[in-house]
């Protein structure tokens, strides 16, 4: 027998704040359970084994710092973080740049800046599997393009991609990550440039200031919010470059057995081929834990030096 | 927008049904996913049993008439299948492993096949194989996967050993006569070189890994790069060192196809060679299937590889494993599956497909009768001259640290003997658990 206390008990709050508050939390609860289950625990879970060896088949044996100390005596490792260091500081100032450019450009009222906003986008969402045929077949050292170009006009050619120099291939891996994400930069920028008030510019060209000045002094200081956030999404689309490193290399040995040329190896990469080439699961963990560390540590410092340059409307 | 309840009251019950649904939704996807997935789960009948495949291709046609067969003639044992290309089939593994979903029985590259044992993740197939009716002596070698214990950890699903495939084309234009099994290792060299020079293609098209790459080049020349046990790798040895220096000038001189050319054929060999590139090519067996099929006009054949110093041939075999953690019913399944696999009906209609050499000796009789000398080429001559690839349980790990340095000495990235030296000191690392490789 139900007594009738019990449902008085379970009545909802007659506040309307409280009730509110229930079904917000009620509402988002499925989201945050399932975000607790796919990511929070996966997180933690991915955390410890970075302390121990984990082969995938047998229970994960803690090791302490064992890994961590194996991370910095690896030469590959090293490799690694120096190469993605490398195609960050090309990736991250030459695509914000292009990227602001194009949209500077188009920005000036051209007819054509729809279809050509289009043309800019559409690298980036190509596969990264047929762009990285076609940058390969640009940079072959026998029938590529680029050493044709190079050769007719008199100009020392190169190994490129099969050069023994890490700076060449992780180059081109720059070069070829800016070409297919610009587009997503230039949106990005366009989007900022529409977001600045007409007036403004109206005003200073009254006042005398000449396109350039107006440039200097309005637009780009109201771009920096847009600034700041291509340089963000950049670095850490940096640290996650994987596949143009599989295309571009080959491949196959990365994914065969885990491991690559040192001059070719990016960490997402090591830990790929270490956990499922290898399964070395505690090692690859280490590996993702210290990019994190990295690019976690950039970002901060990206969001300190924020208020010295990023102008913000009040 | 005409749903949406004025009242606060209906509100209310758009709310509660809002949360109802999303917590059921929940609810069913992530029950949906632990019973959909266990491709492993036995049937509710205590005579049923459901086993999972994992064939990394093109190890098989699939779908397969072959497992098919098997579950016609089997009618109480349900057959799950999982493929994926060979390259990813480990990070499959894996990924299925973590996901608890270790296929039943599995196949994968021989050199791997002892660390499965060793990892816990193979059956022991030691009891199976003695208790059965199958006779060793039928086989090329059923123990293949024996370890140095003595424990076996598959058996052989085929074999892919290396032959020499020459283009007749290339050779009539440069006039040389054609490859026979006599072939020494020097002629071979020499009728690549002049085949370069006279047709201006590449003389000999060769991998940059261990079986049809640096291996044979070391045998050739006498250079052994482990002890016996396979302890301790010497890969500095004076003629370890010039059997790869041989290996990197011909590929300097273009007489091997360098990694510029093989990268403008999407890193295909098989290509190479079938667009007329290359005039011979170290080639295993399941690389035939592919140029006849791509390229039918192809004037070619094969003959045995030719030997040096070390008079041997690389042969490896691909072997069935079964899950240590299937349950009994499964792993008895599984048994069944393998003994199927090596009778002779079905040795000789995987013989007629052409993928492998069968393990099974009288099914070579069944292999395709193209090219003329194929049999000649992959059976005769590796049964007297066939060697493995010194397969360990730490072979996978070794193959992993040697291979990248391998391929920067074949691209001319690092000098041999520096080159070498780094592949010695890694390897040695690997073997003497310094280092996980």
């Amino acid at each position: 027998m139900i007594r009738p206390g019990v449902f008085s008990a379970l009545r909802f709050p007659q506040s309307r704040a409280a009730r509110n508050a229930i079904w917000g939390y009620g509402l988002s609860l499925p989201f945050l359970i399932a975000a607790l289950v796919l990511v929070g625990v996966p997180v933690v879970w991915s955390a410890y084994l970075a302390f121990t060896t984990f082969d995938g088949f047998n229970p994960p044996q803690w090791t302490g710092l064992a890994n961590w100390l194996q991370l910095l005596r690896d030469p590959a490792a090293l490799s690694a973080f120096r190469n993605i260091a490398f195609v960050a500081l090309i990736f991250v100032p030459l695509q914000t740049g292009l990227g602001l450019l194009i949209a500077l450009l188009l920005h000036q009222g051209l007819r054509a800046a729809g279809l050509l906003r289009a043309i800019y986008f559409l690298p980036a969402i190509s596969p990264w599997m047929a762009v990285g045929i076609m940058w390969v077949a640009l940079f072959n050292p026998e029938y590529g393009v680029i050493n044709a170009i190079l050769h007719a006009a008199h100009l020392p050619t190169g190994l490129w991609l099969l050069s023994p120099h890490w700076y060449v291939f992780q180059g081109v891996v720059a070069l070829a990550n800016t070409w297919k994400g610009v587009g997503y930069c230039v949106v990005l920028f366009v989007a900022g440039l529409q977001s600045i008030p007409n007036e403004l510019l109206e005003a200073a060209e009254v006042d005398g200031a000449g396109r350039l000045r107006s440039l200097w002094h309005i637009t780009l200081p109201l771009l920096t919010p847009s600034t700041f956030m291509v340089l963000v999404l950049s670095t850490i689309a940096a640290s996650q470059i994987f596949d143009p490193i599989l295309v571009l290399s080959g491949g196959g040995v990365a994914t065969n057995i885990g491991g690559l040329p040192t001059q070719q190896i990016v960490p997402t990469v090591l830990l790929y081929g270490q956990g499922f080439g290898l399964g070395h699961l505690g090692y690859a963990n280490t590996v993702a834990w210290a990019l994190f560390i990295c690019v976690a540590a950039l970002v901060i410092l990206q969001r300190r030096l924020e208020g010295r340059w990023v102008h913000y409307e009040r | 927008l005409n749903w949406i309840p004025r009242s606060r009251a209906g509100f209310g019950i758009v709310k509660r049904a809002a949360v109802m649904v999303a917590a059921v939704a929940l609810v069913a996807a992530c029950g949906g996913t632990s019973a959909a997935g266990n491709g492993n789960a036995v049937a509710t009948s205590s005579d049923q049993v459901s086993i999972t495949i994992g064939i990394p291709l093109p190890s098989l046609d699939m779908p397969s008439p072959l497992l098919q067969q098997f579950e016609q003639s089997h009618p109480n044992i349900h057959v799950n299948t999982i493929e994926t290309t060979w390259g990813d089939w480990p990070a499959k593994l894996q990924a299925l492993n973590t996901a608890g979903q270790t296929p039943t029985v599995f196949m994968y590259d021989g050199g791997t096949v002892q660390g499965y044992g060793a990892e816990g993740l193979a059956l022991n197939l030691k009891n199976f194989i003695k208790s059965s009716h199958l006779n060793q002596s039928e086989y090329i070698d059923l123990n293949y996967s024996q370890d140095s214990k003595g424990d076996i950890w598959g058996v052989p699903q085929g074999y892919q050993p290396v032959a020499l495939a020459y283009n007749k084309t290339l050779f009539d234009q440069a006039g040389v006569s054609y490859p026979t099994d006599q072939w020494s290792w020097s002629a071979m060299i020499n009728a690549a070189t002049k085949l370069h020079q006279q047709t201006h293609t590449c003389g000999l098209i060769t991998d940059h890994d261990i079986t049809a790459g640096w291996l044979p080049f070391m045998w050739a020349n006498g250079g052994v790069p482990f002890n016996q046990n396979v302890t301790k790798a010497d890969f500095t040895s004076p003629l370890v060192e010039k059997g790869v220096q041989q290996w990197e000038s011909l590929v300097q001189a273009g007489v091997i196809c360098n990694e510029s050319t093989i990268q403008a054929n999407q890193n295909n060999l098989t290509t190479v060679f079938g667009k007329g590139m290359g005039a011979m090519m170290l080639m295993q067996y399941g690389q035939v299937g592919g140029v006849l099929k791509n390229f039918p006009s192809l004037n070619w054949d094969v003959t045995a590889l030719p030997r040096g110093v070390v008079n041997e041939i690389p042969n490896i075999a691909n072997p069935w494993v079964i899950y240590k953690h299937a349950t009994p019913a499964q792993q008895r399944a599984g048994w069944t599956f393998l003994q199927w696999w090596l009778s002779p009906k079905t040795q000789d209609e995987y013989a007629a497909d052409g993928l492998a050499i069968p393990a099974l000796r009288s099914a070579g009789n069944y292999l395709p009768s193209t090219p003329a000398h194929l049999k000649q080429a992959f059976v005769t001559a590796p049964a007297q001259y066939g060697h493995t690839m010194y397969e360990t349980s730490k072979w996978g790990d070794w193959e992993a640290v040697a291979e990248p340095i391998f391929l920067q000495i074949f691209e001319g990235q690092v000098g041999v003997k520096p080159g070498l030296q780094q592949v010695n000191t890694a390897v040695n690392g690997v073997l003497n658990g310094s280092s996980q490789g």
